[in-house]
């Protein structure tokens, strides 16, 4: 199982002015999902690729169970950790099979070639998510939420020790979104670390066993669900009035009525 | 019919095209035994067999390149001469023409060294530009750059003398093989060759550019790494096999279609099938621009006047074989 900690990290993008994440430090446990709880433009995403190497901040440090990130070969890392981006431009007509072959490229020399054990780790992924049918279908040819499920499979297939996912119920509907929340909780369970952002603090409150809550690019709050999803946190981060309820003992947020006229004056 | 089954037959197929295209031609050695034919035998050994070696190696080099390019570009629609290297690799031979020596070697050196610095080029102007995203950037640069050493090559046919250089600048412009001999073919081989055996070997992480490159990250795979070995491996086979052949359009734009429609979409596949096809269709476009008149047609427009309508055939069909 695999720590991660972010220390003071500060990100600023190329010919910007602002700092997108302003010196933010959080833990991610071992065997945990933490959600990050913020609105649209408050750093999440940013901070996923911070946190994958992807970008390299200006300030601060990522440790890796205790291990500076820039000790990491990337190809190391990639065997450690794995990214479930939002959305994917996929131009050529793949068929999934192939598509999650990719997946294994971290597992291969840099001039080989996929293996019939690499095609079963597929296999059995697609059959652990409970799609082994998609196999053979052209990835342009799937619904929304078959390819949010071929996304996590292929990051799964790396075989990964921390599972980070940006967004992973964007533009789903309630079915869909039940079924990958229900993965994220299933990829813990099994003792794998995952993160993963979203705006929708009751999916956080859902699956979560820590949220970080980010506002502007700094961490508000972080801590167990009921703790920090309040009314106050949230009213300070979405500028609305939203009422939290208690159900099974887990915060669950509603827009208050009158919610709109603070969005309307703010 | 299983992939293993497609290639052994497209591999037959070539070796069968091979062995037509050296028995055909003005001297047609159908129905002559070669054993006691001397002059049959000195016809395929010093003008057939290089010649139809140089246009497997020309084939195979522009298909394996646009096939590549391809991918590392996630546009279907690129090939060696949207970024500006076939122009450039034209230019540079032009220049050695006229300026250097016409000696094959300053031609390829030139060539290939042109062909870079168009690469090169279209790099730099695409940071430049300030629309679009990055592949997109690119494509435009070499549009630019492609212009750009298009007008060089108007400028070396205006320098050229009409009666020495601009003759052979002209005809070495339409593209042909004719008149390549065992010299060329192995001035032209080691690079041209190499370049081609390193996206060969190469093929199956090729796939991997077609992600974004934020995901080839997390796979790690710098997508920046791997698209320049591609992208140099392409120019140089490209530039290479331009030096000798002249400008030869359109197959390295149509043949990876060819083969994703036989082969599937995997770049594995995609690019062993391009090399096979394109040495299968090099064979017989040459073997058309030689036998199919009285004169000899220039390479070049043979391609032109086939490729252009294969390639509308390809697009009016469903599954083109990306939606690109």
């Amino acid at each position: 199982m695999v720590k991660i900690r972010i220390e003071k990290v500060r990100y600023r993008y190329p010919n910007s002015k602002i700092d997108v994440l302003k010196g933010m430090s959080l833990e991610f446990p071992e065997g945990k999902a933490t959600a990050l709880l913020g609105a649209n433009g408050s750093g999440k995403t940013t901070l996923l690729k911070v946190l994958l190497k992807i970008l390299i901040p200006q300030e601060g440090t990522i440790y890796v169970d205790e291990k500076g990130i820039n000790e990491f070969k990337r190809d190391d890392l990639s065997r450690l950790m794995a990214w479930v981006p939002q959305e994917e431009d996929s131009l050529f007509p793949y068929t999934v099979l192939e598509y999650l072959l990719m997946g294994r490229a971290p597992h291969m020399g840099f001039f080989s070639l996929p293996t019939k054990k690499d095609e079963g780790i597929i296999t059995k992924t697609l059959s652990e998510l409970g799609v082994p049918h998609l196999s053979y279908r052209e990835i342009l040819g799937l619904s929304g939420g078959e390819k949010r499920l071929v996304f996590i499979a292929r990051a799964l297939a790396q075989e990964p020790e921390v599972l980070v996912l940006d967004e992973p119920t964007a533009h789903l509907d309630l079915g869909n979104k039940a079924k990958v929340l229900s993965i994220i909780r299933r990829m813990a369970n099994s003792g794998k670390t995952v993160v993963f952002s979203t705006h929708d603090p009751n999916e956080a409150s859902l699956v979560a066993d820590n949220v970080g809550i980010i506002n502007g690019g700094e961490i508000l709050s972080c801590g167990i669900p009921s703790m920090v999803i309040t009314e106050d946190v949230l009213e300070t981060i979405y500028r609305a009035r939203l009422i939290v309820n208690k159900v099974n003992g887990k915060p669950m947020v509603e827009l208050a009525s009158d919610g709109f006229k603070i969005n309307q004056h703010s | 019919m299983r992939y293993n089954v497609r290639f052994s037959v497209l591999a037959v197929a070539v070796s069968i095209l091979f062995m037509i295209s050296l028995l055909i031609g003005r001297y047609s050695l159908w129905s002559h035994d070669l054993l006691y034919d001397e002059l049959g035998k000195n016809i395929v050994w010093n003008i057939r067999l290089p010649r139809t070696l140089t246009a497997v190696l020309l084939g195979m080099a522009l298909s394996v390149s646009g096939a590549a390019l391809q991918s590392a570009f996630r546009n279907p629609l690129v090939g060696p001469g949207v970024i500006g290297v076939n122009q450039g690799a034209a230019f540079g031979a032009a220049f050695a023409i006229l300026f250097l020596s016409n000696y094959p070697l300053t031609i390829e050196i030139s060539s290939t060294l042109f062909g870079l610095l168009a690469l090169f080029m279209a790099y730099a102007m695409s940071s430049a530009i300030k629309y679009g995203r990055r592949v997109l950037r690119l494509v435009l640069a070499g549009l630019a750059v492609s212009a750009l050493f298009s007008g060089g090559v108007g400028v070396m046919k205006c320098l050229a003398d009409p009666l020495k250089q601009l003759p052979e600048l002209t005809f070495w412009l339409l593209g042909g093989l004719s008149g390549v001999v065992w010299r060329d073919f192995l001035y032209v081989l080691p690079l041209s060759l190499g370049g081609i055996i390193v996206l060969l070997i190469a093929r199956w992480r090729v796939n991997l550019l077609t992600l974004e490159d934020d995901v080839v990250l997390s796979l790690g795979t710098d997508p920046g790494k791997l698209r320049a070995l591609v992208v140099i491996a392409a120019v140089v086979a490209t530039s290479v096999v331009t030096s000798v052949a002249g400008v030869i359009g359109w197959v390295g734009l149509i043949v990876p279609h060819i083969a994703r429609k036989i082969f599937g979409t995997d770049s594995s596949r995609v690019i062993l099938a391009s090399a096979l096809l394109g040495a299968a269709l090099m064979i017989t476009f040459d073997s058309i621009a030689r036998t199919a008149s009285a004169g000899e047609i220039p390479l070049g427009i043979v391609t032109s006047l086939l490729g252009a309508p294969l390639f509308i055939f390809l697009l009016s069909r469903k599954e083109m074989g990306t939606s690109g």
